[in-house]
């Protein structure tokens, strides 16, 4: 049962190759989008990978609207680590105008930010784990947790999902009272989601036989095609965006990165597990740690914010890796500029390079572990 | 014999497994459905009927009522009447099939030989399925599905051919009567395995159903089906799956005979039958929520590389033992020995193949 | 860099220069020859080079061991008014400093060097920036575009591209700018290339905004002062006239592009006029009924509160800074007496309904209605002499 391959056959018989339109409307792509694979037998000789379906042009649209309009638009690309982009503009909009935030908005900040990173990667467990052949129950699993992180956000913000909860300059309003208790409640409860997932499927002979050694990547292959996140822990660069470029009070936290070595489909959703855990630790260590009260919102901040003129290209590290805004601002009410990097494009870009030469079947797990976002993707 | 007239009889027999067949997978659905939802944390169907019992009937109508769509360019007859060639030559195979003493259509003297040569049949409607939608992803699903299909059936007939050469007979109800005393699992726990295993995979349930998760759940051979010929791919797939559950505990786990004999009443013994058939059954599910799928190459060398030595080996024990006429003690100590090496190298190489699998990431406090 | 005051979000900043023991040192030594234009953004540093030393650059920043800056984060193209920029930020996992270079080219030659040999996650950024920006990248080995369909026509993301707000307003100017500038160039025509008209574009979509933001103050203000509608509707009008004198006064080949609100405005004033004659009636009317006069004493009221109104209202409003007036009431009509003028105006406005009437039948939108009725009118003005 292993999982090299065997030589090409060579053919007596003239064969063609099949062209496979894994097309936009598929259960296992992961949102909307195609990819022509051409196949010899079961082999991928050429896999092209067409986006766009989901292209709504955010970049365009934040240029029309001021600072605050524009949060919305973050929320809409990567739609299962919400936080985590809008910290980002969040990041580049405080930079340009210099805006402090306050402690205990940034202890928010990290606390929300964190637990959508466990409940993404919960995501990632399920549909990854659907894509493998099980037959829905790491689903199952995660989204029973995932339902638990989501009634907290819900608590806070009032939505499930488009949160639209950071401002510049700190959040919107303040965290009910009894919160902190009850992310206690929901962190114990995801340990034993983590545990469930792990016993599942980490030691599972067929999964192991699925994923392990497909699609090795090294590190100066993966750092070449513009890896980041997970994908590149999980080749062994050891380059994680809240310890080399610490952002906001992540210095504070005591977490371990965790860093694979091969880089195969295996090593990465073992990364993710474990990033799951830290996440966890990052999380109880900020309940601890945040002021009982305080200013939630930096002074003197307008509704309508008008920035001084300059850019930042400010970045942070989601759970799909390094998703970046490179802002440029023009004394106006809004951006002039707002690029958005999206770490599921660059990480999806190098799909033809790793699906080549497995099999079908294969090529689908490899999309599934780059465990992108569509909406990110095209933005 | 419920008339003194044969064809009578037969026809009466036949008429009750006609309106039988169509309820087993309402009953399996549902089963697995629930068995499923259990083993996944939830509840499974609750709603329609109580406890959802109601369930399949529900899908049943629907799947009735639903628009038969044909490909306007897929092969006419060969898309049309591949549902039929797939479910026919199962319901055949049940003819030959005796759930107790008194309780089957027929009694053949080659019962396990035509259960298991009728069954494969269906194969070819597979490769029509798949030929016939004019979809690539179901001449990819019907292409593996036949290979697989008739991959797995040599292992499987090679069991039964172990199970023959103890029993001495062919004829399933002479099997089921020799394992008064000890049921055939004890001579022959490596044809067991080997069936079991070799089941799951005709059946293609996880882990072997690759051919039905074309590309991951699309629907391999199926896909161009709806309503009422996909109902009947549903029908055929439980069917055989209960054929292969009842096959085993008939001449493996001693049918209705073990522990309790030929003599107990003829509701007992469908109990017993029963039972040992869910037994199976449950694990068919129990299999199917927990492992993933194998892929393609790794499902081919599985059969070709793993099961089919092994079940070589059981025939030879076999023959070994009884050309040489040792007693039976030693066949199940060979056996047993078989078994637990075969179960050991199977285990040494999954693991083998992919290196030591002890947590392969580090986790780091610093990044330089 | 010098600040211009062309349009509105036009300015730059004059840029800050980066604190020494940055890597823009290294930069400076390793490319001691080649003009470099450092500056400190509000978080990296960014290096402006020039579009011809950018593939020796890149090359050297991604193989020389002491800058080593081995990936690539992002590459974005940017639309300043002037020019087409490409930002690429690099980050070095050996040093751990990052940088952005920046260089530009322009709408009429938007070519640039492709590094997508260098770093392969280059390729579908290109590909984007390609899209969206039109900047094509030479040497890159596949530039369809990534994100939108292909043969779109357009690039979404310049600043001449519309954003939704002004959208009416900018296609009228950009139609009425395309074919004046049809009329008056034939030869250059042919080429649909987006580069040589976004430069008009870009003005008269600036143009477009700063009417734009002068109607809204304008209303603003006149809200605040609590006018009614017309008032505040000939106040707005006033406004536009001051932009649109400024405009011409600052750059004179505008002036096409002022003749362009020419019917807007004519409208404008034609319409305001005629609702003052339509409260004039109304006013005629119910005090007419209230006195309880016949019909024909009635018609003869309406008539003469008209009359009033005509010898309050004086002539009608003139267009204002016509340079190339298009056909027009050319020739200045001789002063007309007062029943012709009300005659006129009568006729003018059967001609009118039956236009509106006839359009409408037919189905038209809104737009074409008006034009079509402006047509109407113009053929009647011509008949009359």
């Amino acid at each position: 049962m292993a999982t090299e391959l065997p030589p090409p056959v060579e053919h007596e018989l003239e064969t063609i190759d099949l062209n496979i339109n894994v097309g936009p409307q598929h259960p296992a792509t992961h949102g909307v989008f195609r990819m022509i694979l051409t196949v010899d037998g079961e082999l991928v000789v050429d896999a092209d990978p067409v986006i766009g379906y989901m292209h709504r042009g955010g970049e365009k649209l934040s240029e029309n609207c001021d600072y605050r309009q524009a949060i919305g638009y973050q929320d809409r690309t990567d739609y299962l680590a919400q936080f985590n982009t809008e910290w980002t503009y969040m990041l580049a909009v405080e930079k340009v105008g210099g805006i402090e935030v306050p402690e205990r908005a940034e202890y928010i900040r990290v606390i929300l930010g964190e637990l959508n990173r466990i409940s993404s990667h919960f995501m990632f467990a399920g549909a990854f784990g659907t894509d493998i052949g099980l037959f829905g129950t790491p689903f199952m699993y995660s989204f029973r947790e995932r339902e638990r992180i989501q009634d907290l956000f819900e608590e806070v913000t009032g939505e499930r999902m488009m949160y639209n909860y950071f401002r510049p300059g700190g959040v919107a309003w303040d965290i009910p009272d009894g919160f902190k208790d009850k992310v206690r409640d929901v962190l114990k409860e995801a340990q034993q989601g983590i545990d469930d997932l792990d016993g599942l499927m980490t030691e599972n002979e067929v999964f192991l036989a699925r994923c392990r050694g497909l699609n090795p990547v090294s590190p100066e292959e993966a750092i070449n095609w513009g890896f980041s996140g997970p994908m590149l822990r999980a080749t062994g660069v050891k380059h994680d965006l809240r310890r080399a470029e610490p952002y906001s009070i992540y210095d504070r936290f005591d977490f371990d990165i965790p860093v694979g070595t091969s880089g195969d489909v295996y090593d990465r959703y073992l990364v993710r597990l474990e990033e799951m855990r830290q996440s966890a630790r990052i999380v109880e260590q900020a309940l601890e740690q945040i002021p009982d009260e305080g200013p939630i919102m930096a002074p003197g901040i307008k509704r309508v914010l008008r920035l001084p003129h300059g850019e930042v290209y400010a970045r942070t590290e989601t759970p799909r890796g390094e998703y970046g805004i490179y802002l440029i601002s023009r004394g106006g009410e809004g951006p002039y500029r707002l690029k958005i990097r999206s770490p599921c494009f660059c990480n999806l870009s190098a799909l033809r390079n790793m699906a080549v030469g497995n099999y079908m079947a294969d090529a689908i797990i490899i999309l599934g572990s780059i465990d992108i976002v569509l909406c990110e993707v095209d933005r | 014999m419920i008339a003194d007239n044969p064809w009578v009889d037969a026809l009466v027999r036949l008429g009750v497994l006609a309106i039988a067949m169509p309820l087993i997978p309402l009953v399996l659905v549902y089963l697995e459905r629930k068995v499923i939802g259990r083993i996944q944390m939830r509840l499974g169907p609750m709603r329609v009927g109580p406890h959802g019992t109601l369930q399949t009937v529900a899908d049943t109508i629907k799947l009735l009522t639903k628009e038969d769509l044909r490909p306007r360019s897929a092969d006419r007859w060969t898309f049309e009447l591949a549902p039929f060639v797939v479910v026919v030559p199962t319901l055949v195979a049940f003819v030959a099939l005796p759930f107790t003493g008194g309780f089957f259509i027929r009694n053949l003297a080659l019962g396990l030989f035509f259960i298991v040569a009728v069954s494969g049949l269906s194969i070819v409607g597979f490769l029509m399925a798949g030929w016939g939608s004019d979809n690539k992803y179901a001449l990819l699903g019907g292409a593996r599905a036949a290979a697989q299909l008739i991959s797995y059936e040599i292992p499987l007939v090679l069991a039964v051919l172990a199970v023959a050469m103890i029993g001495g007979s062919l004829n399933l109800e002479e099997l089921v009567n020799q394992q008064g005393r000890v049921p055939f699992i004890i001579w022959q726990p490596l044809a067991f395995l080997i069936f079991t295993t070799a089941g799951l995979a005709e059946v293609y349930r996880n882990p072997f159903d690759i051919p039905v998760a074309e590309s991951e759940v699309v629907g391999g051979p199926f896909i161009e089906y709806s309503g009422i010929r996909w109902s009947m791919f549903q029908l055929a797939e439980y069917a055989t799956t209960l054929l292969i559950a009842v096959l085993a505990s008939l001449i493996f786990l001693g049918g209705w005979n073990w522990p309790l004999g030929n003599e107990a009443g003829a509701w007992l013994q469908i109990i017993w039958i029963v039972l040992k058939t869910s037994f199976f059954v449950l694990f068919f599910f129990w299999a199917r929520a927990s492992l993933p799928r194998l892929r393609v190459d790794q499902l081919m060398a599985f059969c070709w590389q793993v099961l089919l030595p092994f079940a070589f080996l059981q025939v030879i024990i076999n023959g070994l033992v009884l050309v040489y006429g040792w007693p039976d003690l030693l066949l199940g100590v060979f056996s047993g020995l078989a078994t637990i090496a075969a179960a050991y190298l199977t285990y040494r190489s999954a693991r083998q193949a992919v290196e030591p699998y002890s947590p392969r990431y580090q986790t780091v406090r610093s990044i330089s | 860099m010098a600040e211009q005051q062309a349009h509105p979000g036009q300015q730059q900043a004059t840029l800050v220069a980066p604190p020494p023991g940055t890597v823009v040192d290294i930069f400076k030594e390793v490319l001691s020859d080649i003009e470099l234009t450092p500056y400190q953004t509000a978080g990296d540093v960014a290096i402006v080079v020039q579009r011809e030393d950018l593939p020796r650059v890149m090359k050297t920043a991604k193989e020389h061991p002491r800058l080593a800056l081995d990936y690539l984060r992002c590459l974005s193209g940017v639309d300043t008014y002037k020019e087409l920029e490409v930002v690429y930020h690099l980050y070095s996992f050996r040093h751990k400093h990052s940088v952005q270079v920046k260089a530009s080219c322009s709408y009429d030659e938007p070519h640039m060097p492709t590094v997508s040999h260098l770093w392969q996650t280059a390729n579908w950024h290109e590909r984007e920036t390609k899209e969206l920006f039109g900047i094509i990248f030479d040497g890159h080995p596949d530039l369809r575009p990534l994100l939108t369909e292909e043969g779109l026509g357009y690039y979404i993301l310049r600043k001449s591209h519309p954003l939704a707000e002004i959208e009416e307003w900018q296609e009228d100017y950009l139609k009425l700018a395309a074919e004046l500038e049809a009329k008056t160039k034939p030869a250059a025509a042919a080429a649909p290339a987006a580069p040589s008209e976004a430069e008009d574009r870009a003005a008269k979509v600036a143009l477009a905004q700063k009417k734009a933001a002068a109607i809204k103050k304008a209303r603003d203000e006149a809200r605040a002062k609590g006018l009614s509608t017309e008032e505040e509707k000939a106040f707005v009008q006033q406004a536009l006239r001051a932009v649109e004198e400024e405009e011409a006064k600052r750059a004179p080949v505008a002036a096409s592009a002022a003749a362009a609100p020419t019917p807007t405005e004519d409208r404008a004033a034609k319409v305001a006029l005629a609702q003052k004659k339509a409260a004039a009636i109304k006013k005629a009317r119910d005090e007419a009924r209230a006195k309880g006069l016949s019909m024909e004493e009635e018609k003869a009221f309406v008539q003469q509160a008209l009359k009033a109104l005509e010898a309050e209202a004086g002539p009608p409003p003139a267009p204002s800074a016509q340079a190339q007036a298009p056909a027009a009431a050319a020739a200045p009509a001789p002063p007309m007496d007062r029943a012709a003028k009300i005659a006129l105006a009568q006729k003018k406005a059967t001609v009118i309904k039956k236009a509106r009437d006839e359009a409408r039948a037919r189905g038209m939108s809104s737009e074409e209605e008006r034009r079509f009725v402006a047509e109407a009118l113009k053929k009647f003005a011509a008949e009359q002499g």
